[in-house]
């Protein structure tokens, strides 16, 4: 049976509920109100983010589901992105974050993954300040707390 | 809203940077600079300090009026971020007052450690005190990493210790002791040639009669430059929840050693790893007698004579994971000592240039219609002909060896990662200098339809996209392939379009 999705918009999106479970809220929310044609309400997520989550979530539908143990090992760990999902975050860096803020949303940890691994891939090699200008931040620290963590931090290099 | 003003997803990015870049992401503004310095501190390696002049001189309270030295900015580092180390490496220290000082130093801010490393550290009787200290305030410890054993035996705070590294030469008897002592270790490597004489024979032990012949949790037994070491028979009858065991540098196995491995004792070994255990055929011996049922992953390097014969003869059924890494040498030996019919039929006609051949249509004409590929094939043909101009006794020896190998791997028929080099070559042109392809032996690997994973090495060959062709063919559950170079642009497309599930790492290496 078909789900049907509703965007903070007011957009609908049929899904296949296998589709939709691919987040563990829905999923959830399912179970708790069990199955039923009322579209569920996503006041925190926009069409157009909706519409790129569905389609990551359509194109990993088969894919098992992650264990806690995998994601958590470090020597299990790394930054390669599959090609599919590497062109699929190609994305503009407000739509990257809104995907990642969807993704925390709705709790699809694979998603989640991906697009902080992205984040971590626009930080490489960067500098503070070509983060801030990258990220639009601000930096609040004063010259001198500056100063020292630079500093102090000398000591924790890795060698 | 910018995604990474929320804590949560900065905490999950600094999972994906790198040292340099946490660093760099601590200096960005204060928020961040608390997600990302708790990171930047986790792991601290303290090296020696080359300033020699000020170690010799006592700490003062004025030491640095002056410019900074090293001592005053680590201690000034230490004391601000030091509640955040988790892991503390200690490496190349050799002067007792020196690491002395550094011990003082963490031991004040250390309290949530979880692993702990001496490398290559003067850790002389000098230093057991305050390294008790720290041991006692860090009751979360979980790694230890020594050249001495003698202060961890003595310091009763270490019940959580799950993995151990020794480098210090011990007696079976001192390593049953350690696991007596550590009931939880899960974990343990030994680096160093195991010695007749106990350390530990002397020391009070604090571990009472019964603990001392419980059965040990461990799971990964290591042991490095055993030689002609006394048995381990008796440590492993100590260990029945072994699932892996390495073994490097063995020349002898003991009767007991025999024993335990054919006494179906270790119920749960799945992996053994054999490096550089050639003498005496000493690896072929264990793998006899591992509990063959059991075994799912195997690793072996520099295998000798007939080790791959007994690998197929014995784990040929059940073994999943296969691993050399020097296939080279045991091909080699192989061919030059167990000269089977196949060499004899080749070395019988010497104008045969490509003894493959008969192999290559005997087993491919069944299936194997490889239509677009064929162009490259020629192409290649070409090329091994040009090799064979200058040196066609050596090639087809080459060639002869490369196909035996491959004719006994393919008998593996439930492997599901095959990984036939893990090395880059470093003699140019020697070991690792595989050209194995569909016309010189890959064919014979046809019936491992479970692979999942195969590393093909640095090769000189590059694939053709009738090779890709033929292994999509067969290599119906492979996910991932490892080759030194993927090829030109057509290849690379062929690839996109007929094989988008597979993942292509190319090694890229250009020596």
């Amino acid at each position: 049976m078909p789900i049907t999705l509703l965007s903070l918009d007011d957009v609908q999106f049929k899904v296949d509920k296998e589709v939709a479970e691919r987040s563990i809220l829905i999923k959830n929310m399912i179970e708790d109100v069990g199955e039923s044609d009322a579209p569920i309400p996503l006041p925190n997520v926009s069409s157009s983010v909706l519409k790129k989550v569905i389609e990551y979530c359509e194109h990993h539908r088969n894919d098992p589901v992650q264990t806690q143990d995998e994601t958590d090992d470090p020597r299990k760990r790394s930054n390669d992105i599959e090609e599919w999902d590497m062109k699929f975050m190609m994305v503009d860096q407000e739509m990257l974050f809104e995907i990642i803020l969807a993704a925390n949303y709705l709790d699809i940890k694979p998603l989640l993954d991906v697009g902080c691994k992205t984040v971590a891939n626009i930080i490489k090699g960067k500098t503070p300040e070509e983060i801030r200008k990258v990220f639009n931040i601000v930096n609040d620290f004063t010259p001198e707390e500056e100063a020292q963590i630079k500093k102090e931090n000398e000591w924790a290099e890795d060698r | 809203m910018n995604a990474m003003d929320l804590p949560e997803l900065r905490l999950m990015l600094a999972r994906h940077l790198s040292p340099a870049d946490l660093q760099a992401c601590a200096l960005v503004c204060r928020a961040w600079h608390r997600t990302f310095n708790a990171f930047v501190w986790s792991r601290v390696t303290v090296i020696h300090l080359p300033d020699a002049d000020r170690l010799h001189s006592p700490i003062r309270s004025d030491c640095c009026a002056g410019p900074p030295c090293k001592r005053c900015g680590w201690r000034q580092a230490v004391g601000n971020n030091g509640h955040f180390i988790r892991h503390l490496i200690f490496q190349d220290i050799l002067e007792d007052s020196q690491l002395q000082e550094f011990l003082g130093l963490f031991k004040e801010k250390c309290t949530l450690l979880s692993a702990l490393a001496f490398r290559k550290c003067a850790v002389g009787i000098e230093n057991y005190a305050p390294i008790w200290d720290l041991l006692e305030q860090n009751p979360g410890l979980q790694y230890v990493s020594t050249d001495n054993v003698m202060y961890l035996t003595r310091s009763l705070n270490l019940t959580n210790l799950k993995i151990l590294e020794v480098n210090a030469s011990l007696s079976v008897d001192d390593v049953r002791y350690l696991l007596a002592a550590f009931p939880l270790l899960q974990d343990l490597t030994l680096s160093c040639a195991l010695s007749s004489s106990s350390q530990l024979a002397n020391e009070k032990i604090n571990v009472d009669e019964s603990a001392r012949d419980r059965p040990s949790p461990l799971r990964r037994l290591a042991m490095g430059n055993l030689k002609d070491a006394p048995g381990i028979g008796p440590l492993l009858e100590r260990c029945p929840n072994l699932e892996h065991l390495e073994l490097q540098h063995l020349y002898t196995v003991d009767s007991t050693t025999i024993r335990v491995l054919q006494s179906g004792l270790l119920s749960r070994l799945t992996s053994v790893s054999f490096d550089q255990c050639i003498k005496g055929g000493v690896a072929q011996q264990v793998i006899r007698v591992l509990p063959h049922h059991q075994i799912r992953e195997l690793r072996i390097s520099r295998a000798d004579t007939d080790s791959i014969h007994d690998i197929v003869k014995y784990l040929g059924q059940w073994v999943e994971h296969l691993s050399f890494e020097r296939p080279w040498a045991c091909v080699l030996l192989e061919h030059l000592v167990i000269p089977i019919a196949l060499e004899r039929q080749y070395c019988d006609d010497p104008g045969r240039h490509e003894p493959a051949a008969v192999t290559e249509e005997d087993e491919g004409d069944e299936e194997n219609e490889i239509g677009e590929g064929e162009e490259e094939k020629e192409e290649e043909d070409d090329d091994e002909k040009a090799i064979l101009i200058f040196d066609d006794a050596t090639v087809r020896e080459q060639r002869l060896a490369e196909e035996l190998f491959m004719e006994r791997l393919s008998a593996l028929t439930r492997l599901r990662r095959l990984v036939l080099s893990n090395r880059p070559s470093i003699n140019m042109g020697s070991e690792n200098d595989m050209s194995w392809r569909l016309m010189t032996g890959l064919s014979w690997l046809k019936g491992l339809r479970r692979l999942e994973l195969l590393h093909l090495g640095h090769r000189r060959h590059l694939q053709g996209i009738a090779e890709y062709h033929w292994m999509r063919q067969h290599f119906v559950s492979l996910s991932k392939l490892v080759v030194s170079e993927v090829g030109n642009e057509q290849k690379r497309d062929w690839l996109r379009v007929h094989w988008p599930q597979l993942t292509v790492v190319e090694l890229l290496d250009k020596e």
